[in-house]
């Protein structure tokens, strides 16, 4: 057997093994009797065939095939042990078969990808700002604005006519400027609520009765949440079914006892949920610091790894997304639509998220590497316990049932990847800053701008009736007709907690 | 009276008939009206051993295989069919020749 190598790429060397006709032929032997076992001719129990009979009857490009698949897999094991090449992980390598003749030697070349390089860069004594938002009483607000919807009461008004603030059941086409015949021009149910959707529709709503019919011409405003919309006219054609008043509940320190567990009070009420705020203030900005400093080190570092990595990993996210997509019960086709974007595209945010998240793992353990991090069985146990606090659970009962599941290696590497964050923000510089929400807005617009959008859990909008059927589906194209929510930053109501 | 190449109409391959070759029997389908003279020149004079060198057939048995009747289904009624009777014969070979009946490795 003769071995050549060749470095294509730092992580990346070519192995072109030549296997001796002898054992070529050998192999083919094998393959052709194996298959000409399977062989039925009249006048023959299957598997009596005699060899010389079968031959006329056996494909050899079955044959070679089969012989190649044979010889392949020790053939590439022996060659690596005789170059010194060291594969990394169980990643698989590529092959390609380059010569199989009749009577000629098996060449083939594997690509075999080999261990990740990893150059530090600067990793101590970084510099990065802590970008703490600011919880403002408006904030708070919005919040119990949000549960007092979610608590709203819908009461028939009869007949009088639609004012603004209204929740109708009506049916809505949409017909698009440029789009005339195309779809979404059906009518559907939805829920409109009056005052939420864009200006133009909803003055000309005012004053509609139930049972009418109006077509409305509008425009869609320059800040309308999609952009693929801005400035573009759509007509409307509405039927208005039933009109309902919308009914907040009164916020009172009766309503505060019933959505919080301990708040008795509105103070205490508008305090819990200023803490709650606040906390996650806090998290977000120590998750951010953490992700700018390993960016910094990421983008100071030389890191090359095998695509073949980048492949697998991109496999995972690919599995994952279709498994969600199949709890939706969306085909993938559907999901494109969805979201607007083409195919490729989604493929090049998978891959630019992926290559992220390997850059940023290989950082991690070369810096634990550079300076000795490890994890001790008292970093996992400590784990366990915060764990065990949050889940209302003993410690012991935690790690037991990690044991069962396998999970105390996962543990072992969050309590690691933990220790070299601290370790890099302990030796970094970090100065404190204090944000509003507007600034933090217009930082996220300017980065979604740079990087692309990165594909998120669809949010679940309330539903005003509770009328699940009724609701249309899809957003998008419809989207308009619906209340308009902003995403706040805290999602959870404190009823939840 | 049969010409020499009607006499051996096909060797019979199967894995029955295969099985007798260690013995130096090999079968053919012959000519119904052969009779056991006819196939023993035959054989002798078609066929040559391994290395060339002429054949000699010690033995024929011959046997006649009826036709199998075969029922089958018309649009209207059953009707009845035969597929045709053939002569089998059994030849053996001298100590030490053979036949070689296909080519292969």
């Amino acid at each position: 057997m003769q071995v050549t190598t060749e470095q294509i790429d730092p992580c990346k060397v070519a192995v072109t093994v030549t296997v001796e006709p002898e054992k070529v032929r050998a192999a083919e032997e094998k393959a052709f009797l194996a298959i000409a076992k399977n062989i039925q001719i009249p006048g023959f129990r299957k598997g009596k065939v005699p060899p010389q009979m079968a031959r006329p009857y056996v494909d050899t490009d079955r044959v070679k095939q089969r012989a190649a698949d044979a010889l392949l897999g020790p053939a590439y094991a022996e060659a690596l042990q005789e170059s010194g090449v060291e594969p990394f992980g169980n990643l698989r390598p590529d092959v390609e078969l380059i010569e199989m003749n009749d009577d000629g030697p098996l060449i083939f070349k594997a690509l075999v990808p080999t261990r990740p390089l990893v150059t530090l860069g600067l990793f101590k004594g970084l510099t990065v700002e802590r970008r703490l938002l600011q919880v403002t009483d408006a904030d708070v607000d919005e919040q119990i604005d949000n549960v007092r919807n979610r608590g709203a009461e819908y009461p028939d008004a009869g007949d009088r006519p639609v004012q603004m603030g209204d929740v109708l059941l009506a049916d809505v086409a949409t017909i698009l400027e440029g789009n005339e015949s195309g779809e979404g021009g059906e009518s559907r149910p939805a829920f409109v609520e009056v005052g939420r959707n864009i200006p133009d529709f909803d003055n000309a709503m005012v004053d509609m009765t139930k049972g009418e019919t109006k077509t409305i011409e509008a425009t869609y405003p320059d800040d309308f949440p999609d952009e693929n919309y801005r400035g573009k006219k759509a007509t409307f054609i509405v039927t208005v079914n039933e009109i309902r008043d919308k009914v907040l509940p009164e916020l009172n320190d009766e309503f505060a006892a019933k959505i919080h567990p301990t708040a008795k009070t509105v103070e205490e009420l508008k305090a819990a949920i200023r803490e709650n705020l606040q906390q996650q203030a806090v998290q977000m900005a120590d998750n951010d610091v953490e992700f700018r400093l390993v960016g910094q080190i990421v983008d100071s570092s030389q890191i090359n790894f095998p695509d073949v990595l980048l492949r697998a990993e991109m496999q995972e996210d690919i599995n994952n997304l279709q498994e969600r997509l199949k709890r939706d019960k969306l085909t993938i086709e559907q999901f494109i639509e969805q979201t607007g974007r083409t195919a490729q595209q989604i493929e090049q945010e998978i891959a630019t998220a992926a290559d992220r998240r390997i850059r940023n793992s290989l950082i991690l353990s070369e810096v634990a590497r550079a300076e000795n991090i490890t994890v001790e069985e008292e970093d996992v146990d400590r784990i366990i316990t915060e764990r065990a606090a949050s889940m209302n659970a003993t410690p012991a009962a935690l790690r037991a049932m990690a044991e069962k599941n396998n999970q105390l290696n996962q543990l072992r590497d969050q309590a690691l990847t933990g220790k070299i964050l601290q370790f890099i923000k302990d030796s970094a510089t970090i100065n404190e800053r204090t944000v509003t929400r507007a600034e933090i807005q217009a930082e996220q617009a300017a980065a979604q701008a740079a990087a692309g959008t990165m594909i998120s859990e669809e949010e679940i909008e309330p539903t005003p009736l509770g009328l699940e059927s009724a609701r249309p589906k899809r957003r998008g194209k419809k989207a308009e007709a619906e209340p308009v929510e902003e995403t706040p930053v805290a999602e959870e109501t404190p009823s939840e907690e | 009276m049969p010409q020499l190449y009607d006499v051996i109409v096909r060797p019979v391959i199967t894995e029955k008939a295969l099985a007798e070759n260690s013995q130096r029997r090999y079968v053919f389908v012959v000519h119904k009206d052969a009779n056991k003279i006819q196939v023993k020149e035959a054989v002798e004079k078609l066929f040559t051993g391994a290395e060339g060198q002429p054949l000699k057939v010690i033995a024929v048995n011959t046997l006649r295989v009826k036709g199998e009747v075969k029922r089958f289904r018309t649009m209207k009624k059953m009707s009845v069919g035969r597929t045709p009777d053939y002569k089998k014969a059994v030849v053996t070979l001298a100590e030490g020749q053979s036949i070689t009946l296909f080519e292969g490795v």
